[in-house]
């Protein structure tokens, strides 16, 4: 018993050392049927299991199995080895390390990918959890509900692709800001109210260097009881430094968008200078009533960025064009 | 708009020590945003560039376009120049640069600096300015003339130097559109406590009855709530003076003459707009009136605009005469003739106004104040302010009372209620009512009275948009400072919101792809129905039609993408033709189609069903160790083994099922799980590359990221493994070129011992049948129980080649 486990350990060992000597396939493939083959002394042995005591055949037959195992795997290494045929041996001082690794494909995230997961990301760790809304909206959404009538000024603000549809009453757009997904969360979720909206935007308006006409946004709203301008002023602020460092203190300045009041932009000092960012303010309580809750009760606030912008700002990028255009050269940039 | 800070002076004290960084900085914060900047005169030489008097003109003698002029300059010193301006005039007080200045050339549009030159034959030394000259404004049709009390050999830097703000006004603050607004604004930011300078309105009145005065009749006082008119006789139409002519243009207008003139200043100093008609081209009484069906007015730009009953129209007993608060109609207008003037100072219906001014796509300095809802008292005071200044400045003469029609206008303050509690929470500071009844008062709001705990805050006249609490927060903030509020962050309980599956996965699924070696790419939702048609075929286009836009930028943009095949041809078109070759992208992003019964979209109650999809594209060669292309072109199994690698992370197993797809051509597959269609993959057709001029192998595939989302199942449970030793046995098969190696695993994997199958080798050749294929199988077999013997697995064998001899008619290849 003992002896036969001898011989199949050195089955093991001879085949470790006459595979030293082996250079190329030819003599690769001839160790392999040396060692592993049918007339190899490994399958001779399992040939005579049944002369072996019942007892110990079970045990034998394990070590067989894993000492072909081992043999197999001697013979992948070596082949791998032997594809690179000039391939220095490990223990030669002159390799060089300063060769490529062997190549590999990598691919990227487009910039705004890159953008939107860092705005979200940060968002997420202050509580606000990513929800989408579809991107072609009805005016009512898009419009009527956030307080801008169609015979209001405050319209102008938003240039709209209006589509071909037969509501005429309430006709269909591409959605101008994700503003509308306020209006739709709040019909489902009751306080209290994190959501963070990205999602593509449409402006009817020329394209240059500063303009485009799809673009992305991500819009924030959180509604409880009792949330007031200066936590809207410390989610901000924590955004803030998440995304533009330690030191990117921001401001709040006036402003007027008719679904907030007060209402404000915020600006971010980054790299010497206040650049706005963001449009803001309270949530108007005309919109917490329509919703069905109580406005001496509920409060909130809400946001909304442009990611280009962002992604401008963040990698210093110096024209919109650049991200619809699709040109390799730049996407591999990030 | 354009706001002079010379102007704002005359109605408010700013302290000397207030910069105009510090204007700009806290009007941004607490008012208006300030776009731009203008400081005129600032780089006038004060030496150089002075007043000077035109003390002769005569031709001159080589050109008839060209005259030389005579200036008086200081010390009676007279230099002679060569001047083209055809409003140049003896008498005249002018801006006058000595050679050496440095002026702006709007010929070249830089600054030059000026040199003694000949100019057809005369030389001349110097140059009487054009405001575009000075930078005041880019007109350079004339000299710029000035009021004739400057002295001459004056510094004209100290007699027009001004900064100019470009102010952006909010569509809900139609008090801000003028100077006096902007002024009030100034004097809360900096409690500078100074009592605000009105603009004088006490005209005189001497009854004339020769003078009819036509009866004024509003028909609906909703559209219309109040009109104000007055007449003044014997008015002389001229040129402004030249200090009314400068304020217009610091406001970015242009003087045309008095009447009208005084008309836009009024408006730009007070913001009410006001209309001026030649009185002796009126019939009968004035009509506030819906325009009727077939009307139609000659408006003052020279269109003829046909009216429905929806335009508000001002009428007299013959015809409509102006299109109410938009703009006056030419069968009245004001003409250098013009002897007698009604002047209108009315409130309309903002919603009415803009309707109209967007109907006709006229959008006046009137239309723009009126469709903001101006406040109804503005009008009263208005036309008394540009009745003094006609009288004063056109000579005429108030010949009856003014006639103020309105349907019981009050004139009074709305009250709105505020109590301190809710201005603290939703500030979320600690603030005193005394603090924030100061901070008010800055800005015109006064406490009215106390009921409990409610303040009654009464809103001045001038803010129209102050209804509710909040309003009233926001003006205290503004004032207070948002600097002063502290950053807090939120306080309450998490939500527990349920999230979109989709979301997640999609960008697990991005990361996969760029793994893989795949670029993201994001292309527009626009596109067009020709280039759907070249991608989907004829008849699905028609089958299923895009939604097309009513409005679009260009033809290229005109419907929303039901496929984003052609953006991924597009992207690799465009960089095979940017010297790229190695093309591996994908994009994830939604198409968009009618709501029907086979489609319902992602998103509840969206008027579309929009998809998202994750799709991409390959054209590039196998790459070698150095990443150099090989000849080999990345091809089908290429692609689908990309995909397999990112589908056995996500634990899924879909199956590759042969099919039929327009535009697609073999290979292609059906990706599927559980028998639902979850993407396609394939290679496009050679005939679509062309039309995007592409010529090497395309191979594209698509994904519904939602039926993937509903595919997973994520690991639930962990399967033990087994402690018992494997045996691997080879299995090679020969069978029909027909039998796919996914039905014969599918046979072999029905086997309880088959722990797995893994394909090794495909034959076809020599060695057997035409038509066969030999594929070679190694197989694990291993029990979760127990050592397998040697025997149970050459049964288990047996009984699987049995099996596949049986479905497939498969033999053994010894």
């Amino acid at each position: 018993m003992k002896s036969i486990e001898n011989q199949i350990d050195n089955i093991l060992q001879s085949g470790q050392s006459a595979l030293d000597n082996v250079q190329d396939k030819d003599a690769l493939q001839a160790w392999r049927s040396q060692f592993t083959g049918r007339s190899s002394e490994l399958a001779g042995i399992l040939k005579n299991l049944k002369d072996i005591p019942k007892t110990d055949r079970k045990d034998i037959g394990q070590k067989i199995n894993s000492i072909k195992q081992e043999l197999e795997q001697l013979f992948e290494n070596k082949s791998v080895e032997l594809i690179n045929l000039n391939a220095p041996k490990s223990n030669d001082l002159n390799i060089d390390t300063s060769l490529p690794g062997t190549y590999k494909k990598n691919g990227h995230l487009h910039p705004i990918t890159l953008a939107l997961r860092e705005t979200l990301g940060v968002l997420s760790r202050l509580g606000f959890s990513t929800v989408e809304g579809p991107e072609v909206e009805s005016s009512y959404y898009n419009f009527d509900r956030l307080r801008i009538p169609d015979d209001h000024p405050a319209r102008d603000m938003w240039d709209t692709f209006w589509l071909q549809s037969d509501q005429s009453k309430d006709p269909l757009l591409l959605r101008t800001h994700t503003s509308p997904m306020q209006i739709r969360f709040l019909e489902d979720n009751d306080p209290p109210i994190r959501i963070a909206v990205p999602g593509k935007c449409y402006r009817y308006e020329a394209t240059d260097a500063t303009h485009e006409w799809m673009m992305h946004q991500v819009e924030i709203l959180a509604i409880d009881k009792g949330i007031s301008i200066s936590n809207l002023k410390g989610t901000l602020q924590s955004f803030a430094y998440e995304m533009f460092g330690s030191d990117a203190k921001i401001m709040l300045r006036n402003s007027y968008f008719p679904f907030v009041e007060p209402g404000v932009e915020m600006a971010v000092f980054f790299r010497g200078q206040w650049l706005e960012v963001m449009g803001a303010g309270m949530v108007h309580p005309d919109i917490i009533a329509a919703a069905g809750y109580d406005p001496e009760v509920y409060s909130g606030f809400a946001a909304g960025m442009g990611i280009e912008r962002i992604a401008m700002l963040l990698w210093d990028i110096d024209d919109i064009r650049h991200f619809y255009q699709n040109d390799l050269r730049f996407l591999n940039k990030f | 708009m354009y706001v002079s800070m010379n102007w704002i002076k005359e109605h408010i004290d700013i302290p000397q020590s207030v910069t105009i960084e510090e204007i700009v900085d806290k009007l941004t914060k607490a008012s208006v945003e300030v776009d731009g900047v203008n400081r005129i005169g600032e780089w006038w030489d004060p030496d150089l560039i002075q007043v000077g008097l035109v003390k002769d003109i005569i031709p001159h003698p080589n050109a008839d376009r060209l005259r030389l002029t005579d200036i008086e300059l200081a010390n009676s010193h007279v230099e002679r120049v060569v001047c083209g301006a055809p409003n140049l005039e003896i008498g005249q007080k002018i801006v006058f640069a000595k050679t050496g200045s440095k002026v702006f050339s709007p010929k070249t549009n830089e600054y030059i600096i000026l040199e003694t030159a000949k100019i057809r034959g005369v030389e001349s030394s110097g140059m009487v300015l054009s405001e575009s000259e000075l930078g005041i404004s880019d007109s350079h049709e004339g000299i710029l003339v000035l009021d004739n009390a400057h002295e001459v050999g004056t510094s004209a830097q100290s007699i027009l130097a001004d900064t100019i703000l470009d102010v952006h006004i909010w569509p809900n603050r139609p008090d801000l559109m003028n100077i006096l607004g902007i002024a009030r604004e100034i004097d809360a930011i900096f409690n500078s406590q100074s009592t605000l300078k009105l603009p004088d309105t006490s005209y005189k009145i001497i009854q004339d009855d020769n003078f009819h005065f036509p009866k004024i009749e509003i028909d609906d006082y909703d559209l219309c709530s109040r009109y104000t008119g007055i007449l003044i006789k014997g008015v002389t139409i001229r040129e402004s003076p030249p200090w009314l002519q400068e304020k217009l243009r610091s406001a970015g207008m242009r003087p045309i003459y008095n009447v009208v003139d005084i008309t836009n200043y009024v408006m730009m100093e007070m913001g009410q707009p006001l209309h001026s008609f030649d009185y002796d081209k009126l019939t009968g009484k004035i009509n506030v009136r819906n325009a009727k069906k077939g009307e139609e007015l000659i408006t003052l730009d020279g269109e003829t605009r046909k009216l429905t009953d929806a335009d508000l129209v001002i009428a007299d007993d013959k015809t409509v005469i102006a299109l109410a608060g938009v703009m006056g109609g030419a069968n009245s207008d004001i003409s250098d003739l013009t002897k007698n003037v009604f002047l209108e100072a009315a409130n309309f219906n903002p919603n009415n106004i803009r309707r109209t001014s967007q109907k006709f796509d006229l959008r006046s300095e009137a239309s723009a104040r009126f469709e903001r809802n101006l406040p109804p008292y503005l009008a009263y005071l208005g036309i008394q302010r540009a009745a003094k200044l006609i009288q004063d400045i056109c000579g005429g003469t108030v010949c009856h009372d003014l006639a103020d029609v309105n349907n019981g206008i009050s004139d009074k303050s709305s009250i709105v209620p505020m109590n301190i509690a809710t201005v603290q929470k939703i500030c979320g500071i600690e603030v005193t009512e005394k603090e924030v009844l100061e901070k008010l008062q800055l800005l015109g709001f006064e406490l009215d009275s106390k009921k409990g705990k409610e303040l009654m805050i009464s809103v001045p006249l001038w803010r129209t948009d102050i209804t509710i609490i909040d309003d009233l927060i926001e003006e205290f903030i503004r004032i207070y400072g948002y600097d002063a509020v502290p950053s807090t962050p939120i306080n309450g309980q998490i939500p527990d919101h349920s999230l979109q599956d989709s979301i997640s996965i999609k960008s697990r699924l991005q990361d996969l792809f760029v793994a893989q070696g795949f670029n993201e790419i994001i292309s527009y939702s626009l596109t067009t129905i020709e280039k759907l048609k070249i991608i989907l075929g004829e008849e699905a286009v028609h089958k299923n039609p895009p939604i097309a836009l009513k409005n679009m930028l260009s033809s290229e943009r005109a419907v929303l993408r039901t496929s984003m095949r052609h953006s991924l041809l597009e992207t690799i078109s465009y960089n095979i033709n940017n010297g790229q070759s190695d093309i591996w992208i994908f994009e994830s992003g939604r198409i968009y189609t009618e709501r029907t019964k086979d489609v319902s979209g992602t998103f509840k109650d969206s008027p579309l069903a929009e998809q998202e999809y994750l799709v991409g594209a390959v054209s590039a060669k196998i790459l070698d160790r150095f990443g150099l292309p090989t000849s080999k072109t990345v091809d089908f199994f290429d692609v689908k083994g990309s995909l397999e690698a990112i589908f056995a992370t996500l634990k899924i197993n879909p199956s590759f099922d042969a099919s039929n797809h327009i535009g697609l051509e073999n290979p292609v597959a059906d990706i599927l799980i559980d028998g639902n269609i979850i993407g396609v993959l394939g290679i496009v057709e050679h005939a679509i590359l062309d039309q995007f001029d592409i010529t090497s192998d395309v191979i594209l595939f698509e994904l519904n990221i939602d039926a993937i989302a509903n595919a997973l199942t994520g690991i639930n449970h962990f399967d033990a493994f087994s402690k018992f030793p494997a045996v691997v046995n080879d299995l090679a098969v020969i069978v029909d070129e027909s039998v796919s190696h996914s039905s014969l695993i599918n046979v072999i994997q029905q086997s309880v011992l088959v722990h797995n199958v893994q394909l090794f080798d495909i034959y076809r050749g020599d060695q057997i049948d035409k038509n066969k294929k030999s594929l070679a199988y190694k197989i694990t077999y291993q029990s979760l129980d127990k050592t397998l013997t040697n025997e149970a697995v050459a049964q288990e064998q047996n009984k699987i080649i049995k099996q596949l001899n049986k479905n497939f008619g498969a033999t053994i290849r010894e």
